[in-house]
């Protein structure tokens, strides 16, 4: 009979326990998969605990795809975090369309009457007109060129046009250098150069593309490819087989890098000095006759419904998340910057972008993986990186057919 | 003499039995409590995920919705609709046959070379090491042999007087191959350890008495030692067969940026689809097919080994 008792008590000790655990599991959170802001996200949580009186902790998963993947079985199982990053365009659409993100008008409205946002930026992460995030990260996809390289190649000012960006390219193949970065590498970064093309010459087809009113195997990608096969044959895109997206960047073989400014902080962690070692410049569109775009990228925190109908407190921390003091936080612990009207640009590269922007008044687009259906968006890169490997006509011929029939029976099934 | 049942009485019995019964109760019970941890884990992580994975295979979940929607056989359907999936089955079965066929022929060359040599236990230790790394620093190493300016080129290229960069990983014809010769050079320790213990078990005797009537080595092999081995090399081939099968995460770190990779083996193109692209629903039914295919191979496998081992007996 001991036996048996000590064996009960076991089981209520463990039963006690597992209760303990799933307290603790169920504390609140902010699930996020962008590692390299840990320090900056870290520091977000501690202001939005300190608002709220809350104990709101960082809980990070990579990578991406495991991150993705926890999150929807979390809102599949009706167990959503209290705050989390996600993306914006499509996934946010797919993810407002399950209930579970909390409509975040009040909280806009506030930022907007107190000068910390913008309409505009509000619009980068609504669905149907209405807000469903606190926004992160807002990035323009930028040049960035290495100063040095350009010195040495001869050239004295970053291009303006297409044309005089090819002859700078051929200027920079002549002095040893391969004039761009473009890495296949993360399982995203194909689509960087496919959609830039798209966009340079046609960014109605651009807009086409994500809503299937354009085919993949139209003339209008027929002539990106055109254009990005000519680049390969030239030797102007270093091997895409590279695993780390910015070496060549950095160690100065490779002159240009078209990315996000957000990667400035990254640049600056491999011993490049931003505003000296680098600079940027607005790509220019491929056919003069097109105007000039930019692709806008925004990172948006996604709140529970959920979890703030039960705790009305989280509201205050949504406030601090939108205030001056987070944005200057992001920005310097991990050079980020959530484009906070009140607050400062983190580096001189993104505030240069920022005047670059302003001055040029270019088409503010959706970027691509965002834009794209979600459903759809892995296959369709996993199509640019074929072509990246073997950039030939007859490849990239294969590849357009098979976007297109991805694409097609995506919205066939629709 | 009378027995024991004669001169007891029928009340002192029955109370007897009774008192037999109570601890018998109480033992199974006591015997309960011990199993039950064991029957509560096996059923909670091994049975009720299976249970689950089938049943989630007939949903339409995908991403965040239609987990209550009942999809009939569409995932199914949707297999052969596809063309990855005959693709990465195809592909599977190269990988079964390699991971069988190769790591048994080296593992028995070297289970019969090392056998009564001197250092033939530093030797075992040697190849038996790459079993003991976990299979994703396998593949992190062995991406670096097969690197555009990785060993294998870095060897080449002096030898034509080129640089030479091909990308063994990022070639149809070559990805396939190449992850399997890493999986060789990790499981050949192990096959040649359990063959070893094989050829231990087999008696001197048959042999010795061939030998003493003239057989060839060869013969010897073939009519004694192959024989005998059998049931050992089905054992193997079944652990073998089950793990290239379901090969996963070599293929995941060496071919991370290979654009076909979903096509690779059934488990990469199951995690594929359910983790990268959210189709859950239809991930949980190519798991269900590539599982239906190891139990049924494998079970193939496991009562030709017990006929085997019935015929030496």
């Amino acid at each position: 009979m001991s036996l048996l008792k000590t064996l009960s008590a076991l089981g209520l000790a463990s039963a006690a326990l597992l209760t303990v655990s799933g307290a603790i599991a169920a504390d609140l959170a902010i699930y996020s998969d962008k590692t390299p802001w840990n320090k900056g996200m870290s520091a977000v949580a501690d202001l939005a605990s300190k608002a709220s009186g809350q104990t709101i902790k960082l809980q990070e998963i990579t990578p991406t795809d495991k991150y993705q993947a926890f999150m929807q079985t979390s809102i599949a199982g009706n167990s959503v975090p209290a705050f989390f990053t996600w993306w914006n365009g499509n996934q946010l659409s797919d993810l407002v369309a399950t209930g579970a993100a909390a409509d975040l008008t009040p909280f806009w409205d506030q930022a907007i009457k107190d000068g910390n946002f913008s309409a505009t930026q509000r619009d980068l992460v609504s669905v149907d007109g209405k807000p469903y995030g606190i926004l992160l990260n807002v990035a323009n996809w930028v040049v960035f060129y290495n100063t040095k390289d350009f010195e040495k190649a001869g050239i004295a000012a970053p291009p303006k046009t297409w044309d005089e960006l090819m002859a700078d390219c051929d200027k920079l193949k002549a002095a040893g250098f391969t004039p761009f970065n473009a890495p296949t590498s993360g399982g995203w970064m194909p689509f960087i150069w496919f959609s830039q093309l798209v966009l340079g010459t046609n960014p109605d087809a651009f807009v086409g593309l994500t809503s299937n009113k354009v085919a993949y195997n139209g003339p209008e990608v027929h002539k990106a490819f055109q254009i990005w096969g000519d680049m390969y044959k030239k030797g102007y895109f270093t091997d895409p087989r590279e695993q780390d997206d910015s070496k060549f960047f950095a160690d100065g073989s490779a002159a240009m890098f078209l990315i996000g400014d957000w990667h400035s902080g990254q640049f600056a962690s491999m011993g490049m000095k931003p505003g000296v070692d680098f600079k940027t410049f607005l790509m220019p569109s491929v056919s003069p006759d097109v105007q000039q775009s930019v692709i806008v990228e925004a990172s948006p925190i996604v709140v529970s419904k959920a979890a703030l109908a039960a705790t009305p407190d989280l509201g205050k921390a949504v406030t601090a998340m939108m205030s001056a003091d987070v944005s200057n936080t992001l920005g310097t612990t991990v050079q980020v910057y959530n484009g906070n009207l009140k607050g400062t640009p983190p580096n001189d590269i993104i505030k240069a972008d920022n005047e670059l922007v302003a001055a040029a008044k270019p088409r503010a687009l959706v970027r691509w993986w965002e834009a794209v259906p979600s459903q759809i968006q892995g296959d369709l890169v996993a199509q640019m990186g074929s072509f990246m490997l073997n950039p030939t006509p007859d490849n990239a011929e294969k590849v357009m057919t098979q976007m297109q029939q991805i694409n097609a029976d995506y919205w066939a099934s629709k | 003499m009378a027995s024991a049942a004669s001169i007891l009485s029928p009340e002192i019995l029955r109370g007897a039995r009774a008192r037999e019964r109570r601890v018998a109760w109480q033992q199974t019970r006591i015997a309960w409590l011990f199993i039950a941890p064991a029957v509560i884990m096996v059923g909670v992580f091994l049975l009720a995920p299976v249970v689950v994975n089938i049943i989630l295979s007939f949903t339409k979940w995908q991403k965040f919705t239609g987990l209550d929607k009942f999809a009939g056989l569409s995932n199914y359907q949707r297999l052969f609709a596809v063309p990855y999936f005959s693709e990465a089955l195809s592909n599977t079965v190269f990988w079964a046959v390699g991971a069988v066929v190769l790591p048994l022929a080296v593992g028995l060359a070297l289970a019969l070379l090392l056998r009564n040599i001197p250092f033939q236990e530093t030797l075992k230790s040697l190849y038996f090491l790459p079993k003991v790394l976990a299979p994703t620093a396998v593949g992190a190493i062995w991406y670096y042999v097969y690197a555009p300016h990785g060993v294998i080129n870095s060897v080449v290229s002096p030898v034509i007087g080129h640089t030479f960069d091909f990308g063994w990983l990022y070639d149809e014809h070559t990805v396939t191959p190449a992850v399997i010769v890493t999986f060789v050079w990790q499981t050949v320790g192990i096959t040649m350890v359990l063959l070893l213990l094989g050829l231990a078990a087999i008696p001197k005797d048959p042999i010795e008495a061939a030998r003493v009537d003239g057989a060839s080595p060869g013969q010897i092999f073939r009519h004694i030692i192959w024989p005998l081995l059998l049931p050992t090399v089905l054992v193997v081939t079944i652990l073998n067969f089950a793990a290239g099968f379901t090969t996963f995460d070599l293929l995941w770190v060496m071919a991370s940026s290979y654009p076909a990779k979903r096509t690779l083996s059934l488990a990469v193109y199951m995690y594929y689809e359910s983790f990268s692209n959210g189709g859950w629903a239809y991930g949980s039914a190519i798991a269900v097919v590539l599982s239906s295919i190891v139990i049924a191979v494998s079970a193939g496998l496991a009562i030709l080994q017990s006929r085997v081992e019935k015929r030496i007996r």
